[in-house]
């Protein structure tokens, strides 16, 4: 490879960062409400002022499917997130306690 | 807790990102549509017409930045919380996702050459960022102190003068 690829991205260490009960709180939440949105089907409303043809081949059926079951899949990796979540905070919790 | 201990912890960064985007958008706007609405009146209305610009548009331009900001925080979050890993690519999946939801409404084509065209933009910037931070630490490196001056050779005896 190029070493040019270096000099315009050169190479940095992926650091790790710690748990934080926040973000992970946060992002739970977050995943279910996009998830809810875009099964619901309102990102692909159709709107008044196009016609159904239009509609149609900008939003093909695989489209929309894809777009609902992605928001299927959110929803499902909120929930498994929000577990999760809530393991690790009993798990922090249990460990205050026994100190 | 982001390693970035000069940020905010993540859902606050949130709300102070988007004020950030929001402030930027708004006085960008009353620069931009105040040029255009000065320019764009007749002589005598040109006042005017400037305020007018910028009462109509800066606010919308403030709101449009503010909300690509915050969706990109959300985002960017979102995506450090879940790789749980602080590096560029956090930015760039994040600006894919932000420039794909901006755009979902538009269709698929729109949807994906948004979300394209987004992570590119943020992988020249995290790139550029990159790059200046190797420049700023190559200027910044540790100097070896200077050795002391090297005590000269004894050299032959010189003759004793009177």
């Amino acid at each position: 490879m190029s070493n040019i690829a270096n000099v315009f991205n050169p190479k940095q260490e992926s650091k790790p960062i710690e748990d934080c009960l926040s973000c992970d709180i946060f992002n739970s939440i977050f995943l279910l409400g996009t998830g809810g949105y875009l099964s619901s089907g309102k990102a692909i409303l159709k709107d008044k002022k196009v016609s159904v043809k239009e509609f149609n081949k900008k939003n093909p059926i695989w489209w929309r499917n894809g777009v609902r079951s992605f928001g299927a899949f959110l929803i499902g990796y909120g929930i498994f997130r929000s577990f999760d979540t809530y393991e690790s905070w009993k798990t922090s919790q249990e460990k205050k306690l026994s100190n | 807790m982001s390693a970035d201990h000069s940020r905010d912890p993540c859902p606050i960064v949130i709300l102070n990102d988007f004020g950030g985007a929001f402030a930027m958008g708004a006085i960008g706007g009353v620069i931009w549509h105040g040029i255009k609405g000065f320019r764009n009146s007749p002589i005598g209305e040109r006042r005017l017409g400037f305020l007018n610009a910028i009462k109509a548009r800066a606010p919308v331009l403030g709101g449009n930045f503010g909300v690509w900001g915050g969706l990109f925080s959300t985002f960017d979050c979102s995506v450090k919380a879940i790789r749980k890993r602080e590096d560029p690519w956090n930015a760039i999946i994040g600006g894919f996702f932000t420039g794909g939801a901006l755009a979902i409404r538009g269709g698929w084509k729109h949807t994906r050459n948004s979300a394209i065209t987004c992570a590119c933009l943020l992988g020249v910037i995290e790139g550029v960022g990159l790059m200046f931070q190797r420049y700023a630490a190559w200027q910044a490196k540790p100097m070896a102190p200077p050795l002391p001056e090297a005590i000269a050779p004894p050299t032959q005896a010189q003759p004793l003068q009177a």
